[in-house]
């Protein structure tokens, strides 16, 4: 059988859907919307979702997060966004399109909640990131020893090249409505991707579109890391579409049955490129090997999935590129010992550690996390719950497509193999969202050639109502997983307010402090200041209680400046960092020591300056200062030799 | 000549407009990113640099590579969605070309402690037009004519 008939077969859907059908009574007929309803339909729960989100009240945030200000009127929106889709997967013709309309609405209506409720940037790391931009675009210098950020400087060297060049000296615009950016740039690599994954093209339409539905890791604000995902993404699409085939020549009975099970069961390859030029592959195979410089350097972790998901795509066939990954095991072992030589020679121990430490991994990314307030411990159970099922339906799925003879085994390698990051660093108990988010793509695309029954053509109406219900389900709980954290993740322009205070009062060089790691500060002066931390944002319920000496330590022969903000106090209430209501008490036993005085206050807190006075010298206790986690792009400053490490 | 290669030469033939479409839109944002790189309006600066870092020399090395003249060669060219489903594909690897060049043009020039953002964002776009320029298939035919 050659390619032509087995493409011929795999579009045999198609070709049916075309073909003149008996005529039907009109009881039997079927209902097929027509395609200007459909895209009026995307038009109103974009207008809807988006009345809705302007029409939340701030204040109304609390434990649940944005889930509980919402209005009704904004599932509703997010009922007809999914329903949209279900539908043009119905039509007899598969509009593009109108497919692409109807994402771009769910797009926006689910990942832009953020941007339009709060109109200032999500996460303290965001404030960070623009302070190094800040920095990195008005010295041009890189100061590796100030922060292990500037020893992969890609992405803020890029980003610092577009402030400058377009005199854009405040990104915090840039950064605000980078959540929505991100997940529209990554349109176009998500579909090139689940194009070459699946059979057909409702089924990568909806691969697509399920990954949007389940993408609640939040990694998509300004950070390297959704700079990397971006490459990630499009490397690996490259790759399919350009390079499929096999690497090595089977040999061997062992390698010849491997070579065998995976044609039938991975290879949807067509192909797709034709034959290209010899001098067009060279380009080709150039821009991959740059592209993998780039991720590199602009990103810690991303690389090291690359190398796995080319290793996984070469050993099923769909990669015969024998050289890129070893381009890809060479590019981050050889920026680490050559150009982050003053990461790796601080942590170098550390780094290698975690090697192999799964249950460290596991509870860090799991146990350690499900903590603080009842509400929060819902929410984190509901993030727990969605990354189960979506890969339990992953396991089903490939499953189902094994037996139903689809194409699954790529998908299911690229599923399966960013899981052995886990193996390797505990990354601040994050690996195993980054895990989820780097076999997400793949992930969406098992579940959604499940969901059809057939290996192309339209779906039934069965097909349609069961898409229909895993998009609201896993939509619903999206906004639950995503958002359920909104009152700690995102800040006020109260807050912002203070901080500008902070930086007119203080002066450069001073020591200034936060009670709590979550404050919307750094985004400029990143050098200026040393800043300090008392407590991690990480749960911590046997943390000793704040105390004014934890203040007083710093303020020894000097003036130290301390900031105490609402989103520290719902950080800390949240997470459980410390006693209940520590945060709060710590503010009003404080308030009235000698040397504190309140030098600004406001709906977003207070900032409070802290002179060195002899009657505050009293034993201080030891301040918890935050632990590193340097597998993670760090930030921040060192104070009396200690230095407070942050990740994103 | 058959239905199928009928078809087929009628999607080669849209592209071949589109690509001098591709090729003059990319001109004009190249031409304009050099003086916006050093004054104009924040806005239309922003606007201008922004896009032609995100999509610009990834374009011109697609350009380069004929992007369009092997990309369309499946067994379901003559079919105008299937052919569609390469704008992804063609529009992801646009991006991440760019964002690459763009990435270590930048990294370069901090390295190097020889940080021109402005003059980084005038070479690109020089690069560009001279990608534009550059056709090699031509340069090939002269050659073997001669």
């Amino acid at each position: 059988m050659t390619q032509q008939d087995v493409h011929e077969i795999e579009h045999s859907g198609d070709l049916l859907e075309t073909m003149p059908r008996p005529a039907l009574g009109w009881w039997r007929r079927p209902i097929v919307p027509p395609p200007a309803a459909l895209a009026a339909l995307g038009a109103l729960a974009l207008g809807l979702g988006v009345w809705s989100l302007t029409r939340v009240d701030v204040a109304g945030i609390g434990d649940a997060g944005l889930f509980g200000a919402l209005p009704i009127t904004y599932f509703v929106a997010l009922a007809l966004a999914i329903a949209g889709f279900a539908l043009v997967m119905r039509l007899p013709r598969l509009a593009g399109p109108l497919a692409l309309w109807q994402i771009v609405v769910l797009i926006v209506i689910l990942h832009g909640a953020d941007p339009i409720v709060h109109q200032l940037p999500r996460l303290e790391a965001s404030y960070r990131h623009l302070g190094i931009i800040d920095y990195i675009s008005s010295t041009g210098q890189l100061n590796p020893k100030l922060d292990a950020y500037f020893n992969w400087p890609g992405f803020f060297g890029l980003m610092s090249m577009l402030s400058r060049a377009t005199g854009t000296h405040n990104m915090i615009g840039i950064a605000t409505w980078a959540p929505l950016g991100v997940n529209l740039l990554l349109l176009a690599p998500l579909l090139a991707l689940a194009s070459r994954i699946t059979s057909d093209r409702r089924h990568a339409w909806t691969g697509v579109w399920l990954f949007y539905l389940t993408d609640w890791i939040g990694q998509d604000y300004l950070a390297p890391q959704a700079y990397g995902f971006i490459l990630l993404v499009s490397l690996v699409a490259v790759v399919l579409a350009a390079f499929g085939g096999w690497a090595f020549a089977p040999r061997g009975r062992a390698l010849t049955r491997w070579v065998r099970f995976a044609n039938r069961h991975g290879a949807a390859d067509r192909p797709f490129l034709g034959q290209p030029q010899p001098w067009q592959r060279i380009g080709l195979l150039v821009i991959c090997a740059l592209v993998l410089i780039a991720m590199t350097a602009g990103h810690q972790l991303t690389p090291f999935a690359a190398i796995l998901l080319l290793l996984a795509l070469a050993m099923v066939g769909r990669s015969r590129l024998r050289w890129l990954p070893v381009v890809a095991v060479l590019a981050p072992i050889g920026w680490l010992v050559l150009v982050a030589t003053p990461y790796l020679s601080g942590h170098l121990g550390h780094l290698l550690s975690g090697l192999g430490n799964l249950a460290d991994t596991t509870s860090a990314s799991v146990g350690n996390r499900v903590n603080g307030s009842q509400t929060h411990q819902l929410v984190v159970s509901a993030r727990i719950m969605e990354a189960v099922t979506v890969w339990a339906l992953a396991v089903g799925g490939a499953v189902f497509c094994w037996i139903r003879r689809k194409p699954w085994l790529a998908a299911a390698v690229g599923f399966a193999t960013p899981l052995v990051l886990l193996a390797a660093q505990p990354y601040g108990g994050e690996m195993l969202l980054r895990c989820y988010l780097f076999g997400l793509p793949f992930t969406a695309c098992l579940i959604a050639m499940a969901i059809f029954r057939g290996r192309s053509g339209r779906p039934s109406w069965v097909t349609t109502v069961t898409l229909l219900a895993i998009g609201l389900v896993l939509g619903g709980t999206t906004v639950v997983s995503r958002y359920g954290n909104d009152a700690m993740e995102n800040f006020s322009q109260p807050e912002i307010a203070l901080t500008q205070q902070l930086y007119q009062v203080a002066p450069t060089g001073s020591v200034v402090i936060e009670a709590v790691h979550n404050t919307a500060w750094q985004y400029e002066h990143y050098a200026d200041y040393k800043y300090v931390a008392l407590l991690d944002a990480k749960a911590r319920p046997d943390a000793t209680p704040l105390t004014c000496a934890h203040v007083d330590t710093f303020a020894h022969h000097n003036t130290v400046w301390l900031l105490v903000t609402q989103s520290q106090v719902e950080a800390a209430d949240l997470l459980g960092i410390g006693p209940a209501g520590d945060v709060a008490a710590f503010v009003a036993g404080c308030r009235n020591s000698p040397g504190w005085t309140v030098v600004a206050r406001n709906a977003g807190g207070t900032l409070f300056e802290v002179q060195d006075l002899p009657a505050t010298k009293t034993p201080a206790a030891k301040p918890t200062v935050p632990t590193k986690t340097p597998a993670k792009t760090p930030a921040t400053s060192k104070v009396k030799g200690v230095r407070h490490v942050t990740g994103n | 000549m058959s239905p199928a290669t009928r078809s087929a030469t009628r999607s080669i033939g849209r592209l071949a407009i589109r690509r001098d479409h591709v090729v003059l839109a990319l001109a004009v944002l190249a031409v304009a990113a050099l003086p916006l790189s050093l004054s104009g309006p924040g806005w239309l600066r922003l606007l201008v640099i922004g896009v032609f870092l995100l999509l610009g020399p990834g374009t011109a090395t697609l350009l380069l590579l004929r992007w369009p003249r092997f990309g369309y060669h499946g067994p379901d060219a003559g079919d105008p969605p299937a052919a569609a489903m390469m704008l992804p594909l063609a529009i992801s690897l646009a991006m991440a070309t760019s964002l690459a060049i763009s990435t270590v043009v930048a990294t370069v020039m901090l390295y190097a402690h020889a940080w021109h953002p402005a003059a980084g964002v005038m070479l690109l776009a020089v690069l560009v037009l001279l990608a534009l320029v550059f056709d090699p298939q031509g340069i090939r035919r002269r050659e073997a004519r001669s």
